[in-house]
């Protein structure tokens, strides 16, 4: 679990370094850099500080956070103490926001590519079934794929992804169709490179940053579908996340708000630093782009 | 006049073209639905009556010959296709009710809660946009540019949540849940308050999201505005700062807004799920809930396919109101 926490670290690391230092002097990039390495930094050291199971009842039901400094933030209605709690949901959140997004990425990667570099029928098709995706409400359909498939952190990761990949294939082809006609893709065609290999070693390359960035967006609403679903008991039964304490938590809402409000803290600051950290490279990926 | 004549007729041609796209996508979403149910774990009819023996063994039976089960998959399909067209979606053994009659019940409290949050966004929304516009960065700007990053930020179920806290148990303002009040068997315009009253804070935490995107929406196109022609024109011709702002640039500012509404009605339907859940608002958010809970997936299906079919209509009544609103749209254009 840690090697994933670890992953997550901004995919700026790229190679030019320019990039870095421009993303440090953005503002909001900063920012979000910041918010994310608390957050993963939460998700890492955690575990240390708060060792256990976070499902196992240890002190007594709804202490109000900084009551008893031996459970710092509370307990739930249970006598689950919530940071042992909020630690699990920052390690679930991750895991399912990168993982959903890694495939969400590829599968709309593959189809804006090959709808952009073949055009004409293969491209209708693609586009009609995007558009599709885009019609249907998404929540209502990850929330009808994982009730149907039964609730697990595998099949809340495979349904997510299959949700949110319909902005990356269109970005994705967006890219693709201007860069199919540019000259150096030519040259290598005159060259008489395999169009796989065109695909892969020429396109790709120059079309992915801007999708890194709305990767970085869509991890966001990743772990936020997923904080929903488990909210509405569509979560892994095995696997406390942000959003299974705040659906536990209702019950008491009136009684002991902590227990909702704390896990939605954390929502709030994974999701903004996610989002903060796309918009920084959405700017310093496009420096031409004028912010309005 | 002639020219409205020929708006007209071509408007109806346009409606007739636009009703024959429809077509596909709703053959698209039943084919969706039907992939869900053949990759499904058990067989289509162990999906569709429901789990736990809640469906009579007759009723499997009958719906085992219904989907032709010993016949390939594209009679199958047909049948399938069949009955969504004939409008049968099944029937929920845990309500004891047709599911189309089941979400027919529903949809109108969903409507109701969807309408009120959209007109609290797009009047809340454009309203902090064009002051937004008018004083660009001043601090009514960057309030709003910390208001737009935090709505992005905050899942709406615990916003609905936190809300109940604050209005409900800390400040006893606003009923919790529910549509109106169990048992105090009110009429007329009492029973029109009590449901506003019940309406309020679900209405307003649906909107929240949107009413950031609107009002960021419409401070950008405003200041687009700002520096076009047309504008200057009026300016020229001495109209009041007031008026522009609000006749010329506004006015103008309400097209990308509409565009906006139509991408956005799915993800609304998506958000009304969570918002009814939070506060027992008996619509279609709540029936899902519901099926969730008792894993009645044929009625999940049903509310996915019904709700899909509703994004698809407001799609086309939002096509129908650019055309009416913007004159520069030839609704006899064809699609290049």
């Amino acid at each position: 679990m840690s090697g994933i926490a670890l992953t997550a670290a901004p995919p700026a690391a790229s190679d030019s370094p320019g990039l870095l230092r421009r993303l440090a002097g953005n503002r909001s990039a900063a920012l979000g850099g910041v918010l994310l390495a608390l957050v993963l930094g939460f998700a890492v050291v955690g575990p240390l500080l708060w060792p256990g199971d976070p499902w196992e009842m240890v002190a007594a039901p709804m202490l109000w956070p900084g009551e008893d400094m031996a459970n710092p933030l509370g307990t739930d209605v249970m006598g689950r103490d919530l940071a042992t709690g909020l630690v699990s949901g920052a390690r679930v959140s991750l895991l399912i926001g990168l993982v959903a997004t890694l495939i969400a990425a590829t599968i709309g990667t593959l189809f804006g590519a090959l709808g952009g570099f073949y055009g004409g029928r293969t491209d209708a098709v693609l586009m009609r079934v995007t558009e599709l995706f885009q019609t249907v409400p998404t929540f209502v359909l990850a929330v009808v794929l994982v009730a149907v498939f039964r609730p697990s952190v595998t099949t809340a990761v495979l349904a997510i992804g299959i949700v949110s990949w319909p902005a990356t294939a269109r970005l994705v082809r967006a890219q693709f169709l201007v860069l199919r006609d540019r000259e150096f893709v030519l040259a290598a065609e005159t060259l008489g490179m395999s169009t796989p290999r065109l695909i892969l070693t020429q396109i790709l390359p120059n079309a992915l940053p801007p999708v890194i960035a709305m990767s970085t967006l869509t991890i966001a609403h990743a772990i936020q579908t997923e904080a929903a679903l488990s909210f509405l008991g569509l979560g892994d039964p095995n696997v406390m996340s942000w959003g299974t304490i705040i659906g536990g938590g209702r019950e008491q809402l009136t009684e002991a708000w902590y227990v909702c409000g704390l896990p939605g803290i954390a929502i709030i600051v994974t999701v903004l630093a996610f989002n903060l950290l796309g918009e920084g490279l959405n700017d310093a990926l496009n420096p031409h782009l004028q912010r309005r | 006049m002639a020219g409205a004549a020929v708006k007209r007729r071509g408007l109806r041609s346009f409606l007739l073209r636009r009703l024959w796209q429809v077509v596909p996508v709703l053959f698209g979403i039943a084919a969706l639905n039907f992939l869900i149910l053949q990759v499904a774990p058990g067989d289509v009819v162990d999906v569709l009556a429901g789990e736990a023996g809640a469906a009579t063994p007759e009723y499997m039976a009958q719906l085992r010959a219904a989907f032709g089960l010993d016949q390939p998959v594209p009679v199958q399909f047909a049948h399938y296709i069949w009955n969504l067209v004939t409008l049968d979606l099944g029937f929920s053994f845990r309500q004891n009710m047709p599911v189309l009659e089941l979400i027919m019940s529903r949809l109108p409290a969903t409507l109701l809660l969807m309408l009120a949050a959209l007109a609290i966004a797009v009047t809340l929304g454009s309203l902090i946009g064009v002051v937004a516009a008018t004083r660009v960065r001043s601090w009514v700007d960057t309030l709003l540019s910390g208001f737009v990053l935090l709505t992005y930020a905050v899942p709406t179920f615990w916003l609905g949540l936190m809300a109940i806290v604050l209005f409900s148990a800390v400040l006893g303002w606003l009923p919790s849940g529910g549509m109106y009040t169990v048992g105090a068997g009110l009429t007329g315009f009492a029973l029109v308050g009590d449901v506003l009253a019940h309406l309020l804070l679900p209405a307003l935490t649906l909107s929240t999201f949107y009413l950031a995107v609107y009002a960021r929406l419409v401070r950008s196109s405003m200041l687009e505005l700002y520096g076009a022609d047309f504008i200057r024109t009026a300016r020229a011709k001495g109209a009041g700062e007031w008026r522009i702002t609000l006749v010329h640039a506004f006015r103008n500012a309400l097209l990308p807004m509409v565009t906006m509404l139509a991408y956005q009605s799915a993800s609304m339907l998506s958000g009304a799920v969570l918002v009814e859940t939070v506060f027992s608002w008996p619509g279609l958010g709540r029936l899902a809930f519901e099926a969730i809970r008792t894993r009645d997936l044929n009625l999940l299906l049903g509310i996915l396919f019904f709700s899909s079919v509703v994004v698809v209509l407001v799609n086309l009544l939002v096509d129908l109101v650019y055309v009416l609103i913007d004159p520069r749209v030839d609704p006899t254009a064809r699609r290049a």
